[in-house]
């Protein structure tokens, strides 16, 4: 589809733990949940797995969903937050559409890009995870109202 | 060190402020036209890799990720 450009699933820590899937004790551990998410959810892209500290993730920001392109060479392309695939699929089709040489250029660009929340689908996954997942994020949910109301009476 | 890394509870990682830490640090780490750091990963069911053996040739998506 890109065949510029090879997309990886880099595996990191267990976002949301629970009493099915549990937080890496070790390596192996983090393997076979790498080996489950592949064939559970059915991801197709080539899986990268992150060591059990995660260095990797650690040098890249450590946010849970972020997306991040490289350039051949290894210079970075393109930053996000939260990985919108259809995003960064737009983005590299105009990065493939550009001529070569000097007719094109780059320019640098930061931007607040759109992403629609899909709540119930992330809410099975919760479920899936098991219920204390499901418990922990409502009450993570309690603490980010909280910290909301502060920052509007501090304002 | 991985005990803090592979938190076990997300209410006591995120009541601990650190997603709010990790968030607000992410627009100032790194930017476009900067290099890219490099790292060894384990492609799963198959070898270990460095990125920059993976950026050599072609460019790379990361997209990272858990289960959820």
């Amino acid at each position: 589809m890109h065949p510029g450009y090879g997309w990886y699933f880099l595996y990191t820590r267990e976002a949301h733990p629970g009493e099915h899937l549990t937080a890496h004790g070790g390596f192996e551990e983090k393997l076979a949940a790498a080996r489950r998410l592949r064939d559970e959810i059915g991801i197709t892209r080539p899986i990268l797995v992150d060591d059990v500290e995660g260095t990797v993730h650690r040098a890249y920001g450590l946010l849970p969903n972020m997306s991040w392109v490289l350039d051949r060479g290894g210079t970075i392309a393109y930053k996000a937050m939260w990985t919108s695939a259809a995003h960064v699929g737009e983005f590299l089709e105009q990065r493939e559409a550009a001529p070569a040489g000097p007719a094109s250029s780059t320019f640098y660009a930061e931007l607040l890009a759109p992403i629609a929340r899909d709540r119930p689908a992330f809410q099975r996954g919760l479920e899936r995870n098991g219920p204390r997942a499901v418990t922990e994020f409502a009450r993570a949910e309690e603490i980010w109202a909280e910290r909301a109301r502060a920052a509007r009476h501090s304002s | 060190m991985s005990g803090d890394y592979n938190y076990e509870r997300f209410d006591a990682y995120v009541s601990s402020g650190e997603d709010e830490r990790e968030f607000g640090a992410f627009p100032d780490l790194l930017h476009a036209g900067e290099r890219a750091p490099d790292g060894e990963l384990l492609l799963l069911d198959g070898e270990r890799v460095r990125l920059s053996e993976l950026w050599r040739r072609n460019g790379v998506v990361l997209e990272f990720g858990s289960f959820t």
